[in-house]
């Protein structure tokens, strides 16, 4: 497989994750927007912060999706920069694996980052009744989760090489067991 | 085995997992939710048709991850045999790959869940001793943190490349070759 072709591949994945969140987007903010004028009945005092908050996820949203679908071209070119090595099939390994965890990661940064910020929303707006609550807990679990999010979003480079290491060591093991395959 | 069929397997292999995830989600809400303790009030219908989609999507779960070859020939159809056969490499490469994907999508939710129970397993404990929380735990409280215990644990098998599974794949293709020649 070509360097071009595993740049289209990259494109396309990086294209389809953008799509995935405008859609999931489009969908929560429909939900919202359906339950605001239950909200709006109920008198609630927080309305006006209800509201930022549907804004603001929005527009994070949004823009990321546009900076994933306008930057594709560069992050695709960026991701399947060759490794340093000879051997062209250990290469392309690496850049698949390095495409894997990107992806995982983009996923997880849209996973985590909006409940993150709810998280720490919910700690401000109710924070006189933390007692009852353990928001502390969801905001390191979320905090872990980002920085989990950006090592692979950056390509999980150690983990890249531990991967390709151990599937080399895995190949030349069966091919030792199967001489007939080499 | 050509490249067609090895994309097919791949793809095959990650569809059983995912529905292996769900079979044990169902299992996780067939247990709460028909409450198996006071069966005299759980309609017999529903469980057998519980146990029944259980049961069917542990066994497509099993021959998408394990019996998935004839599928496969199915799928790509008689011309995908006249293709180049791939390096022994790349279907290592290619099972190793897709485990390592389902393990990182499967591992962000338990992950998510066990952290908050570990942060504050010290805070229930402390309850427990002073007889603020009752223990046992409630069972839906265990059962969570059992069920996600399981998936992390296969989430982290997966991510490792699955090598067991891998070298099983390997041996039964091996067979398989050895039995066409």
């Amino acid at each position: 497989m070509s360097k071009n072709e595993l740049r289209i591949i990259a494109r396309i994945m990086l294209i389809s994750i953008g799509l995935y969140v405008l859609l999931q987007t489009f969908l929560t903010a429909l939900s919202s927007i359906a339950t605001l004028p239950i909200l709006a009945s109920a008198q609630i005092k927080e309305m006006p912060l209800i509201i930022t908050a549907i804004c603001i996820y929005a527009v994070l949203a949004l823009a990321s999706v546009y900076f994933l679908i306008r930057c594709a071209n560069r992050f695709s070119t960026k991701i399947t920069e060759p490794e340093p090595v000879d051997d062209m099939q250990v290469s392309w390994l690496a850049i698949a694996l390095r495409l894997i965890c990107v992806s995982a990661g983009v996923l997880f940064l849209y996973w985590s980052v909006p409940n993150l910020i709810m998280t720490l929303y919910t700690y401000m707006i109710y924070k006189p009744y933390q007692h009852y609550m353990s928001p502390k807990s969801d905001i390191v679990k979320y905090v872990i989760m980002l920085g989990l999010s950006i090592y692979l979003a950056s390509g999980a480079p150690r983990f890249v090489r531990w991967q390709v290491r151990k599937t080399l060591k895995q190949c030349s093991k069966i091919e030792e067991q199967q001489p007939s395959w080499r | 085995m050509t490249r067609p069929h090895l994309i097919a397997r791949l793809i095959f292999a990650a569809m059983g997992v995912y529905l292996l995830m769900r079979f044990l989600n169902s299992i996780y809400s067939a247990v709460w939710n028909l409450n198996l303790k006071c069966s005299p009030e759980t309609p017999t219908w529903g469980m057998l048709v519980i146990t029944a989609g259980l049961v069917i999507t542990l066994t497509a779960s099993l021959i998408l991850l394990f019996r998935s070859d004839w599928l496969a020939r199915m799928v790509t159809g008689p011309d995908a045999d006249l293709c180049e056969k791939v390096d022994v490499r790349w279907i290592i490469a290619g099972l190793r790959m897709t485990a390592c994907l389902c393990g990182l999508v499967i591992l962000y939710w338990p992950i998510s869940l066990l952290i908050p129970a570990i942060i504050n397993s010290p805070r229930i404990l402390f309850d427990v001793a002073l007889k603020r929380q009752e223990f046992p735990l409630p069972t839906r409280t265990i059962a969570t943190i059992v069920m996600n215990t399981i998936k992390g644990l296969f989430g982290i098998y997966l991510i490792f490349g699955a090598p067991y599974y891998v070298r099983w794949q390997m041996r039964s293709i091996a067979a398989k070759t050895r039995g066409e020649k």
